[in-house]
Order: C-alpha cells, then sequence, then structure tokens
C-alpha cells in the first residue's frame, strides 16, 4: 500500500453519521450566509421614498417634455439630466448626513462595497433615463444618437464628477449645498452649448469627446471616493 | 468557516481523542460555544488553530477527570451504533493500524489527513514548530504503513 492510498484511507477514518444532536446544534447555531443580492435589496430598500419619488418626478418630466413636438426639446432634457445626478449624491451621502457611516462600517459589509453598490443602483436608474430619452429623442428631434449622447450626458456627466469632487474632499454634511450649486451650473450649460453649436463655434463631435473625457474622470473620482471611505469613517474626520 | 462541515472534522478528532462518541459531542458543543465567546478568535487566519486549541484542552480535561470503567464501558456501547454501517473493511484496517501509533502521531495523522488541515495550524494547535509536524507525519506514515503491512499479514 503506497502514502497515496493511506493518505485516502485516512480521509474515511472516524467517520461518524450525523446524530439529530449534531443536526439540532447546526441548525440552531448556523448563521445564513448573506448572497450577494441580498445586499442589493437592502440597499433599494435604504434608497428612501424620498430618492424614489425624485427619480420618479424626473421620468415624468422627461414623458412630458418628450411628448412637446420642439427641436429644441433636447435642451431642455440636457439641463434636467443634471437634477438626476443630484438624487444620486443625495442618496450616496445619506450615511455621512445622518452620521450612520461607523455603523455601516461595522456592518458585514464593507462600507466601500455599500458605497460602490449604491453608485451602481443609482447610476443604473440614471443610465435607463439616459438611454431612454437618447431613443425618444432620436426619433423626435432627427439628432444622430452619438450627438444627443453628447447633448444629454456632457451637462449630468460635468455634474457628478464635480458633485463627487466635493464628497470627496468636503467631509462636512453641508457639501451637499456645494453639490446644488454646481448642478445648478450645469444645469445652465446645455443653454451655453445650444448656442455655440447654433452659431457654430463648437461641433457636436466635441460634445461627445468630452463626455468620454468626463466619464473616465467620473470613475476615477468614484474609485477614489470608495476607496477613502473606509479610512475617513474611521478617522472620524 | 463552514459550521457543518467543521463540526464533523472536530467530531471525528475529538471521537479519536476520548473514544466515546457521546462526549466527544459534547465536547465540540462546548467548544464551539467558548469559541463564539470569546473574542481573540477573531485574529485573522487563526480561527481554526483557536477551535482545535479549544477541543484539545477539553479532552485534556476529560483525561483528567477519574474513570468510572463501568459508564464508560456503557457510553462505547451506545455509541458503536453511530459508526456508518458501510465502514469497509480497509477503513476499519486503518483505524486499528492507527490505533496502534503512539498517541502524538495519530493526533498529528488525524489532524493533517483526516481533517485536512494546514501545517501552519497543525504547529499552533500542537505548539511544535512547523518542521517538527512534518518530521512527525513522515515518522508516522512509516509506522502506520508497517502497522497496516504487519495487520495485512496477520
Amino acid at each position: 500500500m503506497t502514502d497515496r492510498d493511506i493518505k485516502v484511507l485516512l480521509k474515511d477514518a472516524y467517520r461518524i453519521s450525523p446524530s439529530e444532536r449534531e443536526k439540532a446544534f447546526v441548525r440552531k447555531h448556523e448563521k445564513r450566509s448573506m448572497h450577494i443580492a441580498d445586499i442589493f435589496l437592502l440597499e433599494l430598500k435604504y434608497m428612501g421614498v424620498r430618492s424614489v419619488l425624485s427619480g420618479v418626478m424626473l421620468i415624468l418630466m422627461f414623458a412630458l417634455i418628450s411628448l412637446l413636438k420642439n427641436p429644441g426639446l433636447v435642451w431642455y432634457l440636457s439641463g434636467l439630466l443634471p437634477v438626476a445626478g443630484l438624487v444620486l449624491i443625495c442618496g450616496l451621502g445619506k450615511s455621512e448626513r445622518y452620521g450612520m457611516q461607523e455603523l455601516e462600517a461595522a456592518s458585514r459589509f464593507s462600507i466601500r462595497f455599500i458605497k460602490a453598490v449604491r453608485m451602481f443602483i443609482m447610476g443604473c436608474a440614471t443610465l435607463v433615463i439616459v438611454i431612454v430619452s437618447s431613443v425618444v429623442l432620436q426619433i423626435k428631434t432627427g439628432f444622430d444618437f452619438m450627438t444627443i449622447l453628447g447633448i444629454i450626458g456632457t451637462p449630468y456627466m460635468l455634474n457628478a464628477w464635480g458633485n463627487i469632487i466635493i464628497t470627496r474632499r468636503w467631509h462636512e454634511k453641508e457639501n451637499i449645498y456645494g453639490c446644488i450649486v454646481v448642478a445648478g451650473v450645469t444645469c445652465i450649460l446645455p443653454a451655453l452649448m445650444e448656442k455655440a453649436i447654433r452659431l457654430q463655434i463648437i461641433q457636436p463631435l466635441v460634445f461627445v469627446i468630452l463626455l468620454l473625457v468626463v466619464s473616465a474622470l467620473t470613475v476615477r473620482e468614484s474609485l477614489l471616493y470608495i476607496r477613502e471611505r473606509e479610512d475617513s469613517s474611521w478617522n472620524l474626520y | 468557516m463552514d459550521l457543518k462541515e467543521q463540526y464533523e472534522k472536530l467530531l471525528r478528532y475529538c471521537y479519536m481523542l476520548t473514544k466515546d462518541i457521546d462526549l466527544a459531542e459534547d465536547i465540540v458543543q462546548e467548544t464551539y460555544l467558548r469559541f463564539w465567546q470569546s473574542h481573540t478568535y477573531k485574529d485573522t487566519n487563526k480561527e481554526l488553530a483557536y477551535l482545535y486549541t479549544i477541543a484539545r484542552n477539553l479532552c485534556m480535561d476529560e483525561f483528567r477527570k477519574p474513570k468510572l470503567e463501568d459508564i464508560d464501558a456503557c457510553d462505547e456501547l451506545a455509541g458503536e451504533h453511530r459508526y456508518e454501517p458501510e465502514a469497509r473493511v480497509d477503513r476499519l484496517v486503518i483505524e486499528e493500524a492507527l490505533e496502534k501509533l503512539p498517541q502524538d502521531l495519530k493526533e498529528l495523522i488525524v489532524l493533517r489527513f483526516t481533517n485536512e488541515m494546514n501545517v501552519t495550524d497543525i504547529a499552533k494547535v500542537i505548539g511544535i514548530s512547523r518542521f517538527a509536524v512534518h518530521r512527525r507525519l513522515k515518522e508516522g506514515l512509516t509506522l502506520l504503513r508497517k502497522n497496516i503491512g504487519g495487520e495485512a499479514n496477520d
């Protein structure tokens, strides 16, 4: 008999069939393992009525504006989208505002992961709005898809980038006022963009390129934001 | 750490030490209760070693208690039905060969090959160096092979 055979046999040594006592003990003490999907569901519940209502109101406003037979509605939507970004930032900074970051840091999932999940959920919701409105606008205005994406996506992304920078560097609950200012500025931006395109100062393609650049910067800023959450929450700022 | 999987492994280890299934089960449950009560196990990567150390110490406490032979005999009889009925002959052969080993070597072999613990954890539980664990495991396997050969000849 080789060592390998012995090692295989040893795996079965002293094997005992489980008793009722063992089953009862395991049943009583075994912690239910948390599936990764559970945290998404939990976070969806944590979003709160106000965030959901703001999202619903935005979608309704988009739908109403889309009904207008006006080629300029692309600019209205572009000016509205930064408000969706503001809703996202409000939901994201909820734990800081209510002083819950330590509690979240002590939970089963790390605060980084919770923040990432929150960003993912809210980002997905906004992405749906952007894509749906881009398709609607393409049908209504006759612009090509990429131009529409550049026009409505650039102010939104600029707003998201600015807001994440503010929340990352300004660790007070008053940072929301800074975010509102950024959202306000980016809401006005489509008016300037419209003028620049109308007077042929800037080509629409520039906004597509700008969107790509700002998206990359937003992703970088988001990663920094998620990474820094853990340290700052334990240092109590 | 999966409770069910480790419970079974710990039970086998305690049974190997005590030779009494009910007592082994008592020790395993007591081990878990003590493990959960303590906070030191949160030290990363030392959970398993800590769990086995508690179990081992509880088994040692049992050895120190005065024995009541009659009760032990009853316990063993009561425990026999817990053995899996499909136990194969070669498994019984290896268990008999294991019983002929010195206690320390038997313990090491069961921890390493039956419960599949890593050498670092075994070293922590037993309180010897990793090098010593490797050396004794080799020695134990050689003796075990001899014992099995002897039994096969018998």
